[in-house]
């Protein structure tokens, strides 16, 4: 079958889509869900401190 | 791009930051009638949540869409996500007439554009992504060259690819927040923390990067130079509008500074703890080091609530120092570089007057320096502590300013050919830089961090803390 080069390009789309849920929705809750890693978010979440503050402005 | 149309857009986005920010100040007012001189008086914000943060979420990304507030029940955001995306949309709509753009290909445009900040947003605030530093700018990239680099960016998108001139608008938002008033948030010991030993490490990794490692584009190493030695994301982006540095370099030093500050923001506590060293040295050196201002909190809690707050004061003191370099930056780049390509060999060996030097100024830096000094120095906005300038820029000027951060970010993925970054990840020499400087910059602020806060001003800053 020949692949064209629009459906080569849409194909890498999906699958990188893909990649971002799988990243997302699975992988990523699951290294949250690490003993030291949980610790360091519940305790960032517990003081209201928010490590991805750009500036001090966004801290509380 | 010609310099004559540069002069006349970057007019035209002062003016739209100025507006925003004078229709902001009109919505926030003091109620002082009956209250003591000594006693702070009550803020009435009418634009208190319109412009909203999602939430963090762990396995459910609708979360992220619910306020979780300090007191009372949840609520769902999508109201303020409306209005955030009114304002934001009004505020981007003069660029968009200015550039003969259609009504039409504007809505459309900037509507995906829109969706794909929400999306990026909603990526950033997973709690993994966002406790480790993570920040949006680097998912709206990725979403952005995700579109670029697979299917292409759409002939009726392209002329919405306006990030230059967003990030312009949302740096005079950002002026406002730099208030001058915070320098003296601990004296001597903060400033000389701050603002001695950055800009040191500045120029000494700029002349490194440029003499020594002979990097090839000079608005590169300065970006480096500037994101790790100052304040992160927020220092390359205004030191890269103030250069015109491709969106290539401010992405890449905005992915190395985010990876390596993870890392800074783990790893400077345990240093402290491990080694013995006095809190509140450690606490004012990782505010000297780590790049990103959040990250700095996050180290400094590691090590408790007083050393939080000293490496967040000397975080905040260096990040008003943004203001100052990026004017110095915008002021050396004019009269030492010929024209839009600034290398080596556009590099000017004569002197420029001082009318050269001004047609070629990017104009736009006057309003960000403009908006800081209005709300550093103006009394309606500094009396009081300043609690007004406070809640202009905490509650409406700030979150507004990360969305339109955001979407410039699209934008520069949208605009961004992967294999153009991959040229800076193969090359090695800006990594090199960045490490480099950031060894620099751990040494000499480690020195006067133990000069300033353990044997001058010790005794009184840990006076201070026990108030």
């Amino acid at each position: 079958m020949i692949v064209t080069q629009a459906q080569r390009k849409a194909r890498n789309l999906v699958i990188a889509t893909l990649l971002l849920i799988a990243l997302w929705m699975v992988v990523l809750p699951w290294v949250g869900g690490l003993p030291g890693i949980r610790e360091h978010i519940q305790s960032m979440r517990q003081q209201r401190i928010h490590p991805d503050a750009m500036f001090y402005t966004e801290l509380e | 791009m010609n310099h004559n149309r540069t002069f006349h857009e970057d007019w035209l986005l002062i003016a739209i930051g100025a507006i925003a920010l004078t229709t902001f100040a009109f919505l926030v007012r003091l109620e002082t009638e009956g209250i003591e001189a000594t006693t702070k008086p009550k803020v009435v914000n009418q634009a208190k949540g319109w412009f909203p943060k999602l939430e963090d979420w762990d396995r459910d990304p609708a979360r992220a869409f619910f306020a979780k507030p300090k007191s009372g029940e949840p609520y769902f955001l999508g109201r303020s996500i409306a209005v955030t995306c009114l304002v934001a949309g009004l505020m981007i709509l003069p660029i968009a007439i200015y550039k003969k753009m259609g009504l039409g290909p504007f809505l459309l445009g900037y509507g995906l554009l829109f969706g794909f900040a929400i999306l990026a947003f909603l990526m950033a605030s997973q709690s993994t992504v966002k406790y480790y530093n993570f920040e949006y700018v680097l998912w709206a990239l990725l979403l952005g060259l995700m579109i670029s680099n697979t299917v292409g960016v759409p002939q009726w998108l392209k002329p919405m690819l306006i990030g230059d001139s967003i990030i312009k608008v949302a740096l005079v938002l950002l002026g406002a927040e730099v208030l001058f008033g915070k320098l003296v948030a601990l004296g001597p010991p903060g400033i000389f923390t701050s603002w001695l030993v950055t800009p040191i490490v500045l120029i000494t990794t700029f002349w490194f990067g440029q003499r020594v490692l002979k990097i090839s584009s000079p608005s590169l190493n300065m970006v480096i130079s500037a994101d790790m030695s100052v304040c992160g994301v927020s220092a390359a982006i205004a030191t890269g509008a103030a250069c015109r540095a491709k969106k290539e370099e401010i992405s890449y030093a905005i992915g190395v500074s985010l990876l390596f500050t993870a890392i800074m923001m783990v790893v400077q506590p345990m240093i402290v703890s491990w080694t013995g060293m006095d809190k509140v040295v450690g606490a004012a050196w990782m505010g000297g080091t780590i790049d990103s201002t959040g990250a700095v909190a996050a180290a400094g809690a590691m090590l408790g609530d007083d050393a939080a707050k000293i490496a967040t004061t000397v975080k905040m003191i260096q990040n008003v120092l943004i203001g100052v370099i990026a004017f110095a930056v915008a002021a050396y780049w004019s009269s030492r570089y010929r024209d839009q390509n600034w290398t080596d060999e556009t590099r000017l060996n004569e002197r420029v007057g001082l009318a050269e030097i001004w047609t070629r100024f990017p104009k736009f830096i006057l309003g960000f320096i403009g908006a800081s000094l209005v709300f550093s120095f103006v009394p309606y906005f500094t009396s009081y502590q300043g609690i007004l300038a406070d809640t202009i820029t905490k509650e409406i000027t700030t979150p507004l300013r990360s969305w339109l951060f955001c979407l410039a970010f699209v934008a520069f993925g949208l605009e961004t050919d992967f294999r153009n970054l991959w040229r800076y990840l193969r090359e090695g020499k800006p990594l090199v830089l960045y490490l480099v400087g950031q060894a620099w910059s751990l040494v000499l602020s480690l020195l006067m961090a133990y000069l300033m806060f353990g044997v001058l001003y010790g005794d009184k800053i840990k006076e201070i803390m026990a108030k």
